[in-house]
């Protein structure tokens, strides 16, 4: 299962985070330069001005109409919020350009996420960045679904879905529009109507990934971005600002984006860094150590405004830096109840997310069932609370580990005077010498599953190996090491 | 003109000097209970970095050392988690008790591999992740994106935990340290009591990479 999280007119969206005195105006984003300028997104209260007018027509149509150009360091910070907030679904994300990411939810409790899934539009939309949400059973499903979401959307019937989704989903080229459109193709489902040879045979290698892409196929595992290793939010402004306000508003953007980053793997913040550049070429830089770890971006955000609002500078402030800086939470002294867990929820999340990336049958610890079969060891829960170690009874172990081959390798072995003398299998083959007597065993006779075989542990070339002879041939069990 | 690694040091001075906070959190060792590998790994794993075995030998003694180092977390009472990429560890090799602290993890191909490393490696309740992929095609192991051994790199930094990758071949590029296990064990080492085998375990130390704040 996976899950795309799409603010949609992500470059607007990020200008007007920063923004505050534009809320609610009419605003739009320009993108291209001179007179060739056109309007990439509108603001809701621009009426009349749409995507693709030039910025002269919507000014005309629009006179109160405000224009900005895209900031791509706006852009970076409200990415840097998006992928921090995807990272509190699943700790594999792919952002992509856009104000995209996708989020590898296996192992997710299904449960608990339709909550999580809300608290995390909860935070981004508290912080300026209204999400969409596609689920699916691969990355291009919830992509698609992310598209018509309003504001989530899982898909639990995929043919039905893409039967009626619109072409221009498939991010077509000028000519391939016109190709569909002269065949009459209106919807992702007509596209997969038709024979996927013959689309290959009208565009090549091109049709074929057309039909895939309208059949919802998808092949490539995602590539997670990796965790920052510090967590930093900066801006130059675009006007130096001399009142309280408008730095506050920001630094309460870096707190919303900074304690959801830095909280990852149970941390909280325990310092913050300021700095303000101002217009004269001075920083004012401030460090601040709160009482104990915090992943509130209420309580880093009142940090800030309390040490602000005495704050008088020479010269106005034309760039704000804001570091973080993560440190465990407190470890308290163990109690009777307690699980001696350092954090008991993400080891319990943790084991769920392996089960179901490898299957819960593989994943437990290790116990010796009640026979003395080899190898004979059951998987069982992970205890709470790891316990004093009990001396063992049993007399200290000889000899280096054992380490198997599952299943064990069939060989082919050759006796001299009823000893093994020469094998072959795909762990070694040559002569061999034999290190030890071989070790008869047999039990479980009074059921079915009754077993017996000898064992040798012999040298063949440099390695050491326990070699296993059962009616049903030999074998070769693992290797010492 | 200062050589190459003169401007590398003033540069690492330099961004000491400016960014102090950016240094790394102060490391443990988690000891291994085998005295060479502790004497080479100066007392043991390192939190927050990566650690490589290569078993360059067939019977080198990797995986006893290993076994020594669940036995030494065992009694200081560490969760470890074992992610075992050919299911090849032998439980049979202990008393019940002293893997009460394990979780072992068999993946079923070299990706589940991966991500059950990256999700156990950033779990702060381990303090020890070990990554077996002996058993895996070279090939395919060689062909591992970097990308997965910084975010495990970064997982072991932010968690606090010492990452082990047990190899046949070098393969992690960003391991603090590699430690070769070449000398194959004698026959004689079958019946030896296992802490005199430990005792001669000679492993040998092929590469130090040490970061800020790291012993």
């Amino acid at each position: 299962m996976f899950a795309v999280i799409r603010i949609p007119e992500f470059p607007l969206r990020a200008r007007l985070r920063f923004e505050p005195a534009l809320r609610g105006r009419p605003v739009g984003l320009l993108a291209g330069e001179g007179r060739r300028a056109v309007i990439l997104h509108a603001s809701p209260a621009a009426r009349g001005v749409f995507p693709g007018m030039t910025a002269a027509r919507a000014l005309a149509e629009c006179p109160a109409l405000q224009l900005l150009n895209p900031s791509p360091v706006a852009e970076r910070e409200a990415g840097a919020f998006l992928l921090a907030a995807a990272w509190t679904l699943s700790p594999a994300v792919e952002p992509a350009a856009g104000g995209t990411c996708t989020a590898d939810l296996t192992g997710a409790s299904r449960n608990k996420l339709p909550e999580q899934l809300r608290a995390l539009r909860r935070r981004l939309g508290a912080g300026g960045l209204p999400v969409k949400i596609g689920i699916g059973s691969n990355p291009l499903l919830a992509r698609y679904a992310a598209q018509v979401a309003e504001p989530e959307y899982r898909v639990s019937d995929p043919r039905a879905f893409l039967n009626g989704l619109p072409l221009s989903l498939l991010e077509l080229a000028g000519d391939e529009a016109r190709f569909f459109r002269d065949l009459g193709l209106r919807t992702l489902g007509s596209i997969t109507a038709f024979p996927r040879a013959a689309l290959t045979a009208r565009l090549g290698a091109r049709g074929d990934e057309l039909w895939a892409l309208a059949a919802g196929e998808w092949n490539r595992p995602i590539q997670p971005a990796p965790f920052p290793v510090r967590h930093v939010a900066e801006l130059e402004l675009e006007e130096p600002v001399e009142t309280l306000e408008p730095l506050l508003f920001a630094l309460r953007r870096f707190c919303e984006r900074l304690a959801v980053e830095a909280g990852q793997f149970g941390h909280g913040t325990t310092r913050l860094a300021l700095g303000l550049t101002l217009a004269d070429e001075k920083i004012h830089a401030r460090d601040f150590d709160l009482p104990e770890p915090t992943a509130s971006a209420d309580a880093l955000f009142a940090v800030l405004e309390n040490h602000l609002s005495a704050l008088h500078t020479d010269a106005a402030i034309v760039a704000l830096r804001l570091e973080a800086f993560p440190a465990r939470r407190l470890v308290q002294q163990e109690g009777l109840f307690d699980t001696g867990l350092k954090d008991a929820a993400m080891f319990h999340g943790t084991l769920a997310r392996l089960a179901a990336v490898v299957g819960a049958e593989n994943v437990g610890t290790p116990r010796r069932a009640d026979t003395h079969r080899p190898d004979a060891v059951v998987l069982g829960p992970p205890a709470a609370a790891v316990p004093a170690r009990v001396p063992p009874a049993a007399p200290a172990p000889h000899g280096p580990l054992l380490r198997r081959f599952r299943p064990p390798l069939a060989a082919t072995v050759e006796l001299t005077e009823a000893r093994p003398s020469f094998i072959m299998s795909a762990a070694a083959q040559g002569e061999l010498t034999i290190v030890r007597r071989p070790f008869w065993s047999n039990g479980d006779w009074w059921t079915a599953a009754a077993w017996a075989h000898e064992e040798w542990d012999v040298r063949i070339n440099r390695g050491l190996y326990r070699l296993r002879h059962a009616p049903e041939g030999w074998f070769v069990d693992g290797i010492y090491d | 003109m200062p050589p190459e690694s003169d401007k590398v040091v003033a540069l690492r001075r330099l961004l000491d000097e400016r960014f102090p906070a950016a240094r790394r959190r102060e490391s443990r060792a988690i000891p291994t209970g085998v005295p060479a590998l502790d004497r080479l790994l100066a007392g043991g794993l390192h939190t927050g970095t990566l650690t490589e075995f290569v078993s360059t030998a067939a019977s080198g003694g990797s995986q006893s050392g290993i076994g020594s180092l669940l036995l030494s977390t065992r009694l200081a009472r560490q969760r470890v988690a074992l992610i075992d990429a050919a299911g090849s560890f032998d439980g049979g090799g202990f008393d019940d008790d002293a893997l009460a602290h394990l979780v072992w993890v068999r993946s079923n191909t070299l990706n589940d591999c991966w991500r059950a490393a990256d999700l156990a490696a950033r779990d702060p309740n381990y303090a020890a992740v070990i990554i077996d992929v002996r058993g895996r095609p070279e090939r395919a192991l060689l062909r591992t994106r970097d990308s997965v051994w910084i975010r495990l790199q970064r997982a072991a930094e932010q968690a606090e935990t010492a990452l082990v990758v047990q190899t046949t071949t070098p393969l992690v590029p960003n391991a603090a340290r590699r430690v070769v296990f070449a000398a194959p064990l004698t026959g004689g080492a079958l019946t030896q009591p296992r802490g005199k085998l430990l005792a001669a375990i000679e492993p040998e130390l092929q590469r130090v990479r040490l970061r800020e704040g790291i012993a």
